[in-house]
C-alpha cells in the first residue's frame, strides 16, 4: 500500500490509529504490538502476499541469531555473527542480484544460463540493513533481544518498513515499551498530521510535477536521441528536484505517521541540497543509510587499514590513499550497487566515491590556508553551485535506464555550442509558465535554498530523534515555525488538501521503493 | 609525531586524569591539524568541525599507538565524547 | 529516548493550554480541508475542455461529440448512444442514405457512441444532446449481453461535478474513486479553461479539425481499418475459426447474475438507475426510446436481461447477423458487410418508429 494512496489515507490509517488508541485506552497493552504487527503485515500484503512470508521468515531467523549472539562470547559469537550477516546478504543477493549476475555472466561468457525473473521483494534492501545493524549491536553488547514481539514491532512497524529510515533497536524500544506510550495522543496526532501533510505535499505536488518535466528527456535518451544543452540540464535539474522531494517527502510521511503513534524516528534528510560540499551533502542526504555505512562498514574497514598504515609509518598522502580514498570509493561502489542491480548504480556510487575523495583531499590540502582566509560569500555561492552540479550529474546516471543513456545526457549538458542559438528560457506567456520548466525550477530551487526544511518548520515540537544535534544546522534564510495556532491550522488544512487532491493526478510509486 | 616508547612507558606509571587529558589534547591537535583547542569531557564531534568519522579513526589509532593499547570496533563506535576517550584510556592503560 | 519524547510532548501541552485546544486545532484543519474541497468543486470551467480531456485515450472521439452537439447546427432526429458495437454497427451516413431510399430523406442521424458499456456516462451525453438539440425525436441505446455492474470508466471525467456528486450510492464501485478525484479534476479543468494552450486543448471550435456530422467511427479506432479488415477476411475458413474461438471466450466471460433476481436492483444498481433516469428524461421530453442489441458472433438472440429491458423500452435485436462470419470484423464488431446489412434494417425500424412530420 502506498502512503500516497486514497486507501491508505482514508481507510488504513484511520482504522489503524483508532485500533491502536482504543487498545491503549482499554489498557490492553500486550495486544498493541500484536495489532501493530498485524496491521503492518496487511499494509505489506496489499502489495504482494507471498513475500509476507519472506519478511516473517527473515525477521524470525534474525531474532534467533540475535538470541544466539547474546549467549555466545568470543570465537563462537564472531562465527555466528558472520553466519547471520552472510545469510542476510545471501537472501538479498538472491532476490535482488541473481538476475543481474546471470545476465552479465551470459553476456560476458556467451553462455545461456536461464533463471526466471525474480520479483524484488518490497523493502528487502531496508529490512536487511536494519537487521544486520541489530545483529552487530547485539554482538557489540549494545542491545539485548527482549522478546520476539518486540523485535517484530521493531522490524515490521509500517511507517518505516518499506524504505526507511533505517532505525536502531536501541532507539525504538524505549519508545514502544516505555511508560509514556499513548500519552499526549492529541498533541502527537496533531504534530504527526502536520509532518505527514508536508511530506505528502512534497511527493504529490512537487516531486510528481518534477517527474513530468524530467521523464520525457530520459525517455528521449533511452530512445537513442541526441540531447541538446537545454533538455540535458532540464533532465539533470528536474530529476534532482524530483528525487529529493520524492524521497524526503516519503521520509517526512514516515516520520509523521510514526509520530501519530507517539513514536519518533531519526531524520533521513536535513536540507542536503543546501550543502556547500559533497561531504556535507552525504551527512544530510539519506542520513540513516550514511550512518549505517559509517558504523557498520566504514569503521570496521578503515580501523585495520589505519593500524596497518601507522605500523608501516606511511606519510600523510600514503595514509590518505590507503585510509580515505580507497575505502571511500570501494564503499560507495557497494552502496551504489545496493540501490539496484544495474551498472548505472555502480557508476553512480563510483562518482560519489570519487567526489568524496576529492573533497577530502582538498580539505586536507587546503586546511591551513582556509584557516587564515575564510571563504567569502562569493566563494560560498561557488561551493554550493559546484556541489549541486556534481550531485545533479550523478543523479542523471541514477535515473537513466542505462549508462549509455546517461552519457547521452551528460554530452548534452556539455553541448555549449547550443548556447549561440539558445531560445529564451523565460516563459513567453502564461501557458508556457506551465508547460516549460523554468517557473517550476525557480520555485523548487527557492524552496530548497531559502526555506526551512520539515524539521525546521516543526522545530518547536522535537520532530525527529536527535533533534538537538540538527537544530542549528543549515538554518534557512526565510525562517518560520509551525505552531498550533489558527493560521497554521488553516495552512495545514490547505497543504493536506493539496497533497490529497494531487494523489488523483495519477499515483506514482516512491523512487526508493525500487531499492 | 610519536615520542619515543621509552618515554611513554615512564609516563604511564604516573597516569592521572589531568595528565591524560593533557596528552590526549596534544594528540588530538596533532591528528586534527589544529593549533589550540580546549577539549572538555562533554566535547563531541558536533563541536569541532574537523572531528568526523575519518579523523575519529585516525585519532583512535594514534591514541592506541601512543599508549600501546588496542580498542575494539564496538569501543571505537561508542566513543562519542572526549570524556569517554579519557575514561577508556585510563581504564585500558592502567 | 523516552524522556526525550516525553519532554517535547509536555512542552506542546503547555505551550497551548490543554489537549482541548489541540482538538480544536484538528477541527480547524478538518474544516479547512472540507472548505477547500467545496471550493475546488465549485470552480467553474468550460465544458468543451472537459470533452477534450480524453486526448490520447480510446475515448478521444468525445471532443468530436461535443463539436457535433454544440458546434454543428445540423439537426438530429435520431441519436445513437452505445458502446463500440453500436459505434461501428450503426453507421450514420449509411443509415441516412437508406432512409432516403425509403422516402425519409429528412431524417438526420447522429451516433455519439464510444467504447465500453457503462450507462452513467450516457445520461451525461444525453442531457447535453437534448440541451443542444431539442429536436431529437428518437434515442437508440446500444445494449450488450448483460447490463454492466459498474459505471463507465470515463464517467468521472466527463460528467459535471454535480452529476458525480449525485451519482447513486447503491453498489457503485467507481463512485469513491470518482468523488476523490473530483477536486483535482476541477482544479485542473479550471486552470485548463484559462490556459487551454498549456494543456493542448482548443479554446474555440476548429472547423478544419471537425470530421463532419456523420464520421465513420472506424476512423476513430484505427486509420488502417480497411487493410486490417481485408486481411482478416481474405481467408474465410481462417476468419470463421478465429471468430468461433473468440466467441467461445466471450461466452465464458459473461458472468451470470450472482445475486437472486430480487436483488438485481442492487447488483446492477448503477446501470438500472441510469436507465430509469434516461427513460424518465426522454418521456418528459416526449422523445421515443429504443434499445438495439448487436449480438457477438454465434452469440445470443437477445440480451440475457431482455425481460427487464423490455419493461423500459422496445428492443431491436439484430439476431439475423450472428451466424454469418462475413458479417463480422471480429467476434463483437460488424464488418463492412455487416454494416451494409444493418443500415437498411435500422432505417426500416427508424421509419416505423417516427411518423412522417405532418
Amino acid at each position: 500500500m502506498l502512503f500516497n494512496s486514497l486507501e491508505f489515507v482514508f481507510l488504513f490509517l484511520p482504522f489503524t490509529l483508532a485500533g491502536y488508541y482504543l487498545l491503549i485506552r482499554a489498557g490492553l497493552r500486550d495486544w498493541i504490538f500484536l495489532f501493530l504487527v498485524s496491521a503492518s503485515l496487511v499494509f505489506y500484503a496489499v502489495w504482494n502476499p507471498p513475500y509476507v512470508l519472506l519478511l516473517i521468515a527473515s525477521m524470525l531467523a534474525n531474532y534467533a541469531v540475535g538470541l544466539g549472539l547474546e549467549r555466545l562470547r568470543g570465537r563462537g559469537q564472531a562465527s555466528l555473527m558472520a553466519l547471520g550477516i552472510v545469510l542476510n546478504v545471501a537472501v538479498l543477493f538472491y532476490f535482488k542480484y541473481a538476475n543481474f549476475f546471470v545476465d552479465n555472466l551470459n553476456a560476458v561468457s556467451g553462455a545461456n544460463y536461464t533463471l526466471e525473473r525474480i520479483l524484488l521483494p518490497l523493502a528487502i534492501s531496508f529490512y536487511t540493513l536494519q537487521q544486520i545493524a541489530f545483529l552487530v549491536d547485539v554482538a557489540r553488547g549494545e542491545v539485548r533481544p527482549t522478546g520476539v514481539w518486540r523485535y517484530a514491532t521493531f522490524v515490521i512497524f509500517f511507517p518505516q518498513l518499506i524504505a526507511g529510515p533505517i532505525v536502531h533497536y536501541k532507539e525504538m524500544m524505549p519508545q514502544f515499551f516505555g511508560r509514556r506510550l499513548g500519552r499526549f495522543a492529541t498533541a502527537n496526532l496533531t504534530v504527526g498530521l502536520a509532518i505527514f501533510a508536508i511530506g505528502l505535499f512534497k511527493k504529490t505536488v512537487i516531486a510528481d510535477s518534477a517527474a513530468a518535466f524530467a521523464t520525457p528527456v530520459y525517455d528521449m535518451a533511452a530512445g537513442g536521441e541526441t540531447i541538446g544543452l537545454l533538455a540535458a540540464w532540464r533532465a539533470a535539474i528536474c530529476y534532482t528536484i524530483q528525487l529529493y522531494f520524492d524521497f524526503s517527502g516519503y521520509s517526512d510521511m514516515a516520520l509523521g505517521l510514526a509520530r501519530m503513534f507517539g513514536i519518533k524516528l531519526p531524520p533521513n534528510f536535513h536540507s542536503p541540497l543546501r550543502a556547500a560540499s559533497i561531504i556535507e551533502y552525504w551527512r544530510r542526504w539519506h542520513i540513516t543509510l550514511q550512518q549505517f555505512i559509517v558504523a557498520y562498514m566504514h569503521q570496521p574497514l578503515v580501523v585495520p587499514l589505519t593500524r596497518f598504515g601507522a605500523e608501516r609509518g606511511y606519510g600523510k598522502w600514503q595514509m590518505f590513499a590507503l585510509t580515505t580514498a580507497a575505502p571511500t570509493i570501494m564503499l560507495f561502489l557497494v552502496i551504489g550497487f545496493w540501490h539496484g542491480a544495474a551498472w548505472t548504480f555502480v557508476v553512480f556510487g563510483g562518482m560519489h566515491g570519487i567526489y568524496l575523495s576529492v573533497n577530502e583531499f582538498w580539505r586536507t590540502y587546503r586546511r591551513k590556508r582556509r584557516k587564515k582566509n575564510k571563504p567569502g560569500p562569493r566563494d560560498m555561492v561557488f561551493y554550493h553551485l559546484l556541489t549541486l552540479v556534481c550531485v545533479a550529474a550523478a543523479n542523471v546516471v541514477f535515473r537513466a535506464e542505462g549508462v549509455d543513456d546517461a552519457i547521452r545526457i551528460w554530452a548534452g549538458m556539455m553541448r555549449f555550442s547550443d548556447l549561440a542559438a539558445l531560445p529564451s528560457v523565460l516563459p513567453a506567456n502564461a501557458a508556457e509558465a506551465l508547460t516549460e520548466p523554468m517557473l517550476f525550477i525557480l520555485v523548487a530551487v527557492s524552496l530548497i535554498a531559502f526555506f526551512p526544511n520539515t524539521q525546521q518548520i516543526m522545530g518547536r515540537y522535537h520532530p525527529i530523534l536527535g533533534w538537538a544535534k540538527w537544530r542549528a544546522v543549515a538554518l534557512p534564510t526565510i525562517a518560520f515555525r509551525w505552531r498550533p495556532s489558527l493560521p497554521w491550522a488553516v495552512i495545514t488544512g490547505v497543504v493536506l488538501f493539496l497533497g490529497v487532491a494531487f494523489i488523483s493526478r495519477g499515483q506514482t510509486e516512491f523512487i526508493y521503493f525500487n531499492f | 609525531m610519536c615520542p619515543s616508547p621509552l618515554f611513554l612507558r615512564a609516563n604511564l606509571r604516573t597516569m592521572d586524569k589531568a595528565s591524560v587529558t593533557q596528552e590526549l589534547t596534544e594528540i588530538f591537535e596533532d591528528v586534527m591539524d589544529l593549533d589550540e583547542v580546549t577539549l572538555e569531557d562533554g566535547t563531541t564531534a558536533n563541536d569541532i568541525e574537523e572531528w568526523d568519522s575519518l579523523s575519529h579513526v585516525r585519532l583512535i589509532i594514534a591514541i592506541e599507538r601512543h599508549y600501546g593499547i588496542k580498542f575494539s570496533n564496538a569501543e571505537i563506535e561508542s566513543l562519542k565524547q572526549f570524556g569517554d576517550i579519557v575514561a577508556l584510556v585510563l581504564t585500558k592503560a592502567a | 529516548m523516552a524522556s526525550d519524547s516525553g519532554a517535547h510532548a509536555d512542552a506542546l501541552s503547555h505551550s497551548g493550554t490543554l489537549p482541548r485546544r489541540r482538538g480544536r486545532f484538528l477541527g480547524v484543519v478538518a474544516a479547512t480541508f472540507a472548505a477547500c474541497m467545496v471550493l475546488s468543486v465549485a470552480l467553474p470551467h468550460d465544458p468543451y475542455i472537459r470533452y477534450q480531456s480524453f486526448k490520447g485515450t480510446i475515448f478521444d472521439r468525445l471532443s468530436w461529440v461535443y463539436d457535433r452537439l454544440y458546434h454543428d447546427n445540423t439537426p438530429i432526429d435520431v441519436l445513437f448512444i452505445g458502446s463500440s458495437r453500436t459505434a461501428r454497427g450503426a453507421n450514420a451516413a449509411a443509415i441516412e442514405a437508406e432512409l432516403a431510399e425509403i422516402g425519409r430523406p429528412e431524417l438526420r442521424v447522429a451516433n455519439i457512441s464510444e467504447p465500453a458499456s457503462g450507462m452513467d456516462i450516457r445520461l451525461t451525453k444525453l442531457r447535453d444532446a437534448l440541451r443542444a438539440h431539442p429536436e431529437i425525436r428518437l434515442v437508440v441505446l446500444g445494449m450488450v449481453e448483460a447490463l454492466p455492474r459498474d459505471g463507465h470508466q470515463a464517467f468521472g471525467d466527463l460528467a459535471t461535478a454535480g452529476q458525480v456528486l449525485t451519482a447513486p450510492w447503491v453498489i457503485n464501485r467507481t463512485l469513491p474513486e470518482n468523488l476523490a478525484a473530483l477536486p483535482f479534476r476541477q482544479i485542473e479543468l479550471a486552470l485548463a479553461s484559462r490556459l487551454p494552450d498549456a494543456f493542448g486543448y482548443r479554446a474555440a471550435f476548429d472547423p478544419d479539425a471537425y470530421p463532419g456530422p456523420t464520421p465513420d467511427h472506424r476512423d476513430f479506432n484505427d486509420a488502417n481499418w480497411r487493410e486490417i479488415e481485408a486481411a482478416k477476411l481474405s481467408s474465410a475458413p481462417r476468419h470463421a475459426a478465429e471468430l468461433a474461438a473468440e466467441s467461445v471466450m466471450r461466452r465464458r466471460e459473461i458472468t451470470p447474475p450472482v445475486l437472486p433476481d430480487a436483488l438485481a436492483w442492487a447488483e446492477f444498481g448503477v446501470s438500472r438507475s441510469y436507465l430509469q433516469d434516461m427513460a424518465r428524461l426522454l418521456e418528459d421530453e416526449g422523445v421515443e426510446m429504443a434499445f438495439v442489441f448487436l449480438p457477438f458472433y454465434d452469440g445470443y438472440d437477445e440480451p440475457l436481461d431482455a425481460d427487464y429491458l423490455r419493461s423500459v423500452a422496445p428492443i431491436w435485436s439484430a439476431a439475423f447477423m450472428r451466424e454469418t462470419p462475413m458479417n463480422y470484423f471480429d467476434a463483437a464488431h460488424a464488418s463492412q458487410h455487416g454494416i451494409d446489412l444493418l443500415a437498411p434494417w435500422f432505417a426500416r425500424r427508424i421509419a416505423d418508429t417516427l411518423e412522417p412530420a405532418r
